[in-house]
């Protein structure tokens, strides 16, 4: 049975639409919506029955979800600090219809819902892939210059290496740059990735679209929707394989730079487990290169391209959300 | 020949379901939130088949994932997730089950991912997969 709550409204009031999940877990537990009028807005869940599922909704300010994201502030102060100091209490039911909705201000709130003050972002929770064009990134720390030319130069070469290798990529011409690229001379790569870069539509690549500067403060990038979820996900799992991909890296580094020798199946596997360690197809790289000595080069670029997303991402400088 | 998925007609309105990263694996140990006893109807069911779901009219529309089984792959990061989102929903025992079952997922029940930091993996289950008896109730969370 859900707590007994007394019916304060006829209906939830607030036409808002879900933007994205921030937490799930067999389903839905924190998410993200917006009214029409641009607030925003959480909904938690917290109880269900046969009947229904509850949910509350608090109204925030935008800088609370990027701070509950960055571990800055508990779920506990989301719920009991919104913008206006109540919670709707929405259950809905199996049908999908709004059963009942419960107003309560914030010191009139069930203790058996109320989060601990230990509730912070697990992102073992976040979804695997967000379909949104939109990404977050969290800033901190001290910006100079460098970090500032750094950051979305690196953001923008390893998105047109993802945006390229993966399943329902976009045909040539681009294929001919990864079979008939010179990788000889200075600047190689930068110039790969910028040629590369030229070819991908306006309409999918990756673009700044705001910067906020503060203590945290928060830089907002739009691009190609899945592209943008691969490059996500592919930072937040770096740290989990930084070992072995360091190891496998190197040994790609040596053979490609003819160090070591290595037989070309001894390549071909390198070059396939580093990319799985990288989450990108190993496969398709090695069929557009066309020569295993060309995509360790070209893998080896986009692997130093996370890393040092990551980098940041471990300093806390930048925080994809 | 590629067997049916137990929900064949679901997982075919979306796209790239189930993603082609997940294969048919033998998991020889495998940790999943249940309610006891485990005859309990609700055991083995997706997410999206419970009552009440939680993808449910204004909250969206199930996704790929939740037509998927969860399961951990060690007792302790089964625990550990547990109890992180307990902390944040206290009731979660209401909506994902109240004790931790141990059991085996075999090739022959579907296809499985790998399992992330948390140890968490998900299976669709081909629709020959029947684990309730591969599965014994271990204690309460």
């Amino acid at each position: 049975m859900r707590i007994p709550l007394p019916q304060s409204l006829d209906r939830f009031p607030i036409p808002a639409t879900k933007v994205r999940d921030l937490e799930v877990f067999d389903g839905p537990l924190v998410s993200e919506f917006r009214s029409p009028h641009g607030d925003t807005y959480l909904s938690v869940w917290c109880d269900a029955d046969d009947q229904a599922s509850r949910w509350m909704f608090v109204r925030v300010d935008r800088r609370s979800v990027l701070d509950y994201l960055g571990k800055r502030l508990s779920l506990r102060d989301v719920i009991t600090k919104p913008e206006d100091g109540f919670v709707y209490f929405v259950d809905i039911a199996t049908d999908g219809t709004v059963a009942q909705v419960s107003l309560r201000t914030t010191d009139n709130l069930p203790a058996e819902y109320l989060p601990t003050a230990a509730s912070f972002h697990d992102e073992n929770l976040m979804p695997a892939a967000q379909a949104s064009n939109v990404a977050d990134v969290l800033m901190d720390g001290v910006w100079d210059v460098c970090r500032f030319a750094e950051f979305p130069k690196k953001l923008e070469q390893a998105f047109t290496f993802l945006y390229y290798v993966r399943g329902n990529r976009p045909k040539p011409p681009s294929d001919r740059m990864f079979s008939d690229y010179r990788w000889k001379g200075g600047y190689v790569a930068s110039t790969f990735y910028r040629e590369l870069a030229s070819m991908i539509p306006s309409e999918d690549r990756p673009v700044v679209r705001s910067i906020r500067y503060a203590s945290p403060g928060v830089m907002t990038f739009t691009g190609e929707a899945d592209t943008l979820g691969s490059l996500r996900r592919c930072v937040a799992d770096f740290p989990g394989h930084q070992g072995a991909s360091r190891i496998e890296y190197r040994f790609v580094q040596d053979w490609s730079h003819a160090r070591v020798p290595a037989e070309s199946t001894q390549k071909v596997a390198s070059i396939k487990q580093l990319a799985s360690l990288l989450g990108v197809d190993g496969p398709l790289l090695l069929s557009l290169s066309n020569d295993p000595d060309i995509a360790g080069k070209i893998l080896s670029t986009f692997y130093r391209r996370i890393r040092t997303l990551a980098d940041y991402d471990a300093q806390q400088l930048a925080r994809f959300t | 020949m590629v067997p049916a998925f137990k929900y064949e007609a679901e997982l075919t309105q979306l796209p790239s379901c189930p993603p082609a990263s997940f294969k048919p694996r033998d998991c020889s140990r495998a940790f999943r939130f249940v309610y006891d006893p485990l005859t309990d109807p609700r055991n083995f069911l997706p997410k999206p088949l419970r009552h009440p779901p939680r993808n449910a009219g204004m909250m969206g529309v199930p996704s790929c994932s939740e037509w998927a089984l969860s399961f951990f792959d060690s007792e302790a990061s089964a625990q550990e997730r547990f109890d992180g989102m307990r902390r944040k929903f206290p009731q979660i025992a209401t909506t994902l089950g109240t004790h931790l079952a141990a059991g085996s997922v075999s090739a022959g029940d579907g296809v499985v991912s790998s399992p992330g930091k948390g140890g968490h993996f998900e299976l669709h289950e081909y629709a020959t997969a029947h684990l309730t008896p591969r599965f014994t109730v271990l204690r309460a969370l």
